[in-house]
């Protein structure tokens, strides 16, 4: 038997073999800390040839108070493992990805490119399944990320701000990288990706909330996200705006569809994963009164799909039931509210949802892109459907329940 | 017979159930199910699951009913000594072969999650020793061990199958049915070595301070340690079905909770979570090799260390020869595969067995006892009966 004395050297001899082994062990990795530098948005461009990335890096400085500083790189390459391989060559230092929360695609990426980048991210570990998508509708998305870098000091976290509020806290489209393959490689084979721009560039500089117009028709309307700074003294401001459309990959066509926001709402509407932020509406006649504008906020939305086969057709159903907090409080202390106004409002709501929805679906059959996934519900769902399954044919009916709460 | 101070209770057998039935399960074989069945990976986990619980009823129902001597001693009176030592070296390489899996497992986590530009060497050794150490001690030391670490596994595991919920639309688990089930089986059949992890419960045959509501409450653990990995492998299944070609052997229950949280802005709390939940793993990998080392023990009397060692080195020194973890899936998946199904179903049945005629022996001790009579005078008179009928 070994005495306690005996077993206590025998592990202390151990702990001494162990140091002994990692010290000769050779080591790949430069673990100094100011050798690294973390990834938080990577901004992607062209496709399998010449590839063109931009990264936005927080650097750890022991220096600064805030003890971080944020740069922006670029790089090219053949491919876009080459093309990160060269960042960091360029960079003299290791890139991190584990942070990486947004990823954002150029203007004009093929359906096939964005597919091989985000498919390559994934697979290599780069970028979790948990990071964002989105797509630079007027710019290369290594001019947008540079051009963002620019606005302000402390700008490195900007974008991905704007895009975990605008998941959390605002009524916009959002996806990640997993989502966006996801929903490609179904059935449908088809998806979306909202859309970002800076506000002074070539676009229209209109507030990124559309309003709506017109008497009865109100539109509903969400705040898009701004988050702006001004550069400098001088008198160009620019901003970092989460567009109200989105990009539609899928179908014929190779490159994207840009949904206006008419339709987008539609898109928006069937989304359970937006199911918070602000709704409107505008311009809207109740019992004669014209209301100008009218703020909800969703405090709970549900959206229930069904399919079936129904005389030989197929059928489907949204069914979409939300409830809505009042934010103008003028409007619920008038005595009308109750007598008049909050049903009509309510059915306003709801005809807007559904307008909103069907041009989404109508959208959606012209030009042939079912990236509303009905095809993949039917496959999920009712096989018989799938089997049979024709956009064009398929009778979409939406039916919305509205509650105001005050 | 084992003196009551040195039996495991029944908190400590609930604690053990568990972290049997859920660790190495959760680690890579959601990942290779769904690479090769698909969808339908979740029906052949279900199915393995089931199996598994059976498996689980028949040990704990040994455990219930042995009288209270150990396992070697219950097979040697059976079979006799030269069998039972046959039986125990097959044990010992099954038992090590798991090993062997489980420190692979811990080394692709490790290489691709956390310590991407360190040698292997720097977190397998460690495990290696930690194993070592393990097996060196008492049934009643891992049960105290596991029943205090328990807690804190359970909450990370609650944590993280709670931010998985939260964020993964369940519905893209449908349709089932794009394999054909022979081909479902055939592939789960392949993955046998990661399962039957049950067999452990071996080493605690006559350990355990019975109650009558033993049985009971370690089939509720093993249940409650399926339904966590089923409810992974759902989720994992769900957020993956269309695309498995991404999918990296890495990716396992950290991956599916940092992808839920939503939120990247609020840094990767998932690996520190899965970090807490890892005591699981190590423990499990310290009861394998526990019961390797009893089986050694059975075969060759010697002391507690020596075979830890041997065990511990041995295992160094393959893991040395083993390029790559995912080496390792290809040979048991193609070569062990059929004695890992045999060792799941059979290393119960044998519990069962020897415990039953171990209880039979002992109650015909007792009734000679009582009846204080010679108890060869009564089987001579028993068979001179038989003849007569």
């Amino acid at each position: 038997m070994m005495t306690r004395r005996r077993r206590i050297l025998v592990y202390k001899l151990f702990c001494i073999l162990f140091g002994l082994v990692l010290l000769c062990l050779p080591y790949r990795g430069m673990p100094y800390s100011d050798l690294r530098v973390v990834a938080t948005v990577l901004g992607i461009d062209g496709g399998v040839g010449e590839v063109s990335v931009a990264a936005q890096l927080a650097v750890p400085v022991a220096q600064n108070g805030d003890g971080k500083a944020s740069t922006v790189a670029t790089a090219k390459g053949g491919s876009i493992s080459e093309a990160l391989e060269n960042l960091e060559i360029g960079l003299g230092r290791r890139v991190d990805y584990g942070h990486l929360s947004t990823v954002a695609i150029g203007e004009g990426m093929t359906l096939e490119d964005v597919t091989e980048h985000v498919s390559y991210l994934m697979s290599s570990g780069k970028a979790g399944p948990g990071a964002y998508l989105v797509y630079c509708n007027a710019s290369k998305a290594v001019d947008f990320i540079e051009q963002a870098q620019q606005m302000g000091e402390s700008s490195d976290a900007e974008l991905g701000s704007l895009i975990s509020y605008s998941k959390s806290g605002n009524h916009v489209a959002t996806t990640t990288a997993l989502r966006f393959l996801q929903t490609l490689n179904s059935s449908s084979h088809a998806a979306i990706m909202p859309c970002v721009e800076l506000e002074g560039s070539e676009s229209d500089a209109q507030p990124a909330a559309a309003g709506g117009t017109g008497g009865g028709g109100g539109q509903g309307s969400s705040s898009g996200g701004q988050s702006g700074q001004s550069s400098g003294g001088g008198t160009e401001r620019k901003k970092l705006v989460a567009a109200d459309t989105v990009a539609v990959y899928g179908g014929e066509s190779k490159l994207p569809v840009m949904l206006d926001a008419y339709t987008t709402k539609g898109v928006v509407w069937q989304d359970k994963n937006s199911d918070f932020g602000l709704v409107e509406l505008r311009n809207v006649l109740v019992d004669g009164e014209e209301v100008k504008s009218l703020s909800t906020r969703i405090t709970k939305k549900k959206v229930k799909r069904s399919v079936k086969r129904e005389n030989g057709e197929n059928v489907m159903e949204y069914k979409i039931k939300m409830k809505l907090r009042l934010d103008d409080s003028r409007i619920c202390g008038s005595p009308l509210f109750y007598d008049k106004w909050k049903n009509a409002i309510e059915d306003e709501f709801e005809s807007v949802i559904q307008n909103n929805l069907l041009a989404a679906v109508s959208f959606s059959k012209e030009n042939k892109v079912d990236f509303l996934g009905i095809r993949e519900t039917f496959r999920k769902f009712c096989r018989e459907g799938f089997d049979s399954f024709e956009l064009d044919n398929v009778v979409v009916t939406v039916k919305a329940d509205v509650s105001i709460q005050t | 017979m084992i003196s009551t101070e040195k039996r495991i209770s029944t908190a400590q057998l609930f604690a053990l159930v568990f972290i049997l039935g859920m660790s190495l399960k959760m680690m890579m074989l959601p990942v290779l199910l769904l690479k090769s069945c698909g969808r339908d990976s979740v029906i052949a986990m279900f199915v393995i699951l089931v199996a598994e619980l059976v498996c689980l009823a028949g040990a704990t129902a040994a455990i219930a009913l042995s009288p209270q001597k150990s396992f070697g001693q219950l097979l040697k009176a059976t079979v006799g000594k030269i069998a039972a030592k046959i039986i125990f070296a097959l044990m010992a390489a099954m038992f090590f072969l798991k090993l062997l899996l489980l420190s692979g497992e811990v080394r692709i986590f490790f290489a691709e999650n956390l310590f991407t530009e360190f040698p292997w060497c720097v977190y397998s050794v460690p495990f290696f020793a930690l194993t070592t150490v393990i097996s060196i001690g008492t049934a009643r030391a891992i049960g105290r061990t596991a029943q205090f670490l328990f807690p804190l596994i359970l909450a990370a595991t609650v944590l993280m199958l709670f931010l998985i919920g939260r964020g993964v639309d369940f519905t893209e688990v449908l349709p089932f049915g794009e394999f054909a089930a022979r081909d479902v089986a055939a592939d789960s059949l392949r993955y046998a070595m990661w399962y039957g992890d049950y067999s452990a419960l071996v080493v605690f045959l006559g350990s355990v301070k019975r109650s009558r509501k033993t049985v009971a409450i370690s089939m509720i653990s093993g249940v409650t340690a399926s339904a966590v990995v089923l409810f992974f492998t759902l989720g994992l299944t769900a957020s993956f079905s269309n695309v498995c070609y991404i999918i990296h052997f890495g990716q396992n229950v950290t991956g599916m909770s940092h992808y839920a949280l939503g939120n990247i802005m609020q840094g990767r709390i998932d690996l520190i979570l899965f970090c807490v939940w890892m005591m699981s793993v190590f423990l499990k990998g310290g009861m394998f090799a526990y019961a390797a080392a009893y089986c050694i023990r059975a075969i060759a009397p010697m002391n507690r260390t020596l075979p830890a060692l041997i065990l511990g080195v041995t295992l160094f020194v393959i893991s040395c020869f083993i390029p790559s973890a995912t080496g390792l899936h290809t040979v048991m998946a193609d070569y062990v595969a059929i004695p890992a199904i045999a060792f799941q179903f059979a290393v119960p049945a044998l519990m069962l067995t020897v415990s039953l005629l171990g209880r039979r022996r002992e109650r015909k001790g007792e009734e000679c006892e009582r009846m204080g009579e010679d108890c060869e005078q009564i089987n001579e008179r028993e068979c001179a009966e038989d003849d007569d009928a």
